[in-house]
């Protein structure tokens, strides 16, 4: 490759990762706004289906501005969706590009740095919980598919990414009848087989380019239906109301004497998640299941929105580079 | 770290040949380990003649509260969701009179479902 062919690549590279990062954070900001109104409907499903649409609906900015992004690059569709302006007919190759390099040399460093910041904390999380696990397990006495930990704190969790570890205390076991440890180990086993942690981790990776503060109402809610969905899962072997027990009973056990070293974070935290959960549970009956099939129209949307962008997207990107380029 | 609680005052040479059994580790590697846990404040080392023996700072029961005082913060802080997660969310503590209201919402719900037994029966 030519240094030429080298420098054109990376205004390329450069602009696309402008074009689409401003693209996902502009439709982020639409659905922050429409969100409210589609969680009333979404309360009225069942969880399964429910945390499904949360997930559908994170992905959507992301998906989106990433296809029409691709596609206003890949210049298959620009003849056909663009309209006419100042470059008359020729917009072919004409695409929005950074001319000065300065400013290709910031926007790539800057998403370099904020790239390498995200996965450097992501992955310190991943070995922190390696560690644990490590030293858990270690102490810990392995029964079947679970670990017991000598200690009277009131605990149940589970630790892991892909393959879930399930650690309870002797102070949560003593205070457990055995009908409430079959749930709780149900319970962990649908989160183990659905693969919540991965579906987490992809919600987590869409909403990377946003502020936490505007991201965690989907994701406290993607938590809510996640947890919920393992509950009607136990709730299928084990009956609603018997689950539902079991959450109320577990839940008077949380450790009230621990020293919350933030409760800034503390309050921001789905303070009533549990309770939701309770709730729905009563009212089981009530929710319906949509089949797989019935999100088909989730991705022709997504196609559909992803094409019809081309165009204003174009346009607008060209104002945006030239409002980039004039600032530097 | 189970090796010192097994035998305490014992010397990096009889860790490696402990971990030997199931793993091979370089006498060098086994004294930088042990070191780390020292500045860790979990092992205490003494000189005794020319090596240094080991005893432990704190005992299993200590480690292991400490690591859950962690997974309790870690839990609180949300952060590491991806990975830790709890039946129960420890942030999610309702107050006693909300509790009880879902106990009798519980019992409300159990009793209907009982007299729709009854009538079908």
């Amino acid at each position: 490759m030519t240094t030429v062919e080298l420098l054109k690549l990376l205004r390329e590279m450069s602009s696309f990762a402008a074009i689409w990062l401003s693209t996902w954070l502009l439709l982020f900001g639409c659905l922050y706004l429409v969100y409210p109104h589609l969680r009333k409907k979404l309360a009225a499903w069942h969880p399964a289906t429910a945390a499904n649409a949360v997930l559908g609906l994170i992905a959507l900015p992301f998906c989106t501005s990433l296809l029409a992004t691709s596609l206003l690059f890949g210049g298959l569709l620009e003849l056909n969706v663009i309209t006419l302006h100042h470059h008359s007919a020729d917009c072919e190759g004409k695409f929005p590009r950074l001319e000065s390099y300065w400013t290709v040399a910031a926007v790539l460093g800057l998403s370099a740095l904020a790239l390498t910041t995200m996965a450097g904390k992501f992955v310190r999380h991943l070995l922190a919980a390696r560690e644990l696990r490590k030293h858990l397990m270690s102490l810990g006495e392995r029964r079947r598919d679970w670990c017991l930990l000598p200690n009277d704190e009131k605990l149940v969790f589970t630790l892991g990414w892909v393959s879930n570890d399930i650690f309870i205390t002797e102070g949560m076991l003593r205070e457990c009848s055995e009908r409430d440890l079959a749930i709780i180990l149900e319970h962990e086993r649908a989160h183990a087989a659905r693969r919540d942690n991965l579906r987490i981790l992809t919600a987590r990776l869409m909403l990377l380019a946003v502020p936490t503060r505007f991201a965690r109402p989907l994701l406290d809610d993607l938590h809510l239906y996640i947890e919920a969905a393992c509950d009607f899962a136990t709730a299928a072997k084990h009956g609603a109301l018997n689950v539902a027990e079991t959450l109320l009973r577990i839940l008077r056990l949380v450790p009230e004497n621990f020293d919350f070293r933030n409760p800034a974070l503390v309050s921001a935290f789905t303070g009533s998640e549990a309770e939701s959960r309770i709730l729905l549970l009563v009212d089981a009956d009530n929710k319906t299941q949509l089949e797989p099939y019935r999100f088909w129209p989730f991705l022709l949307m997504l196609l559909f929105f992803s094409v019809a962008l081309v165009d204003p997207m174009h346009h607008a990107a060209e104002l945006l580079l030239g409002s980039i380029q004039a600032a530097f | 770290m189970a090796s010192v609680w097994n035998k305490p005052g014992i010397e990096a040479k009889e860790v490696q040949e402990v971990l030997a059994a199931r793993q091979h580790s370089s006498l060098s590697t086994v004294q930088s380990t042990l070191e780390r846990l020292v500045r860790k404040g979990l092992l205490e080392r003494e000189k005794r003649r020319h090596a240094f023996i080991y005893t432990a700072a704190v005992s299993r029961a200590e480690l292991l509260g400490k690591l859950l005082k962690d997974v309790i913060r870690l839990l609180h802080d949300g952060s590491p969701d991806t990975i830790l997660s709890s039946f129960v969310n420890v942030a999610s503590r309702i107050d006693g009179s909300a509790l009880d209201h879902l106990e009798q919402l519980i019992q409300h719900k159990r009793r209907q479902l009982e007299e729709a037994e009854d009538d079908d029966g």
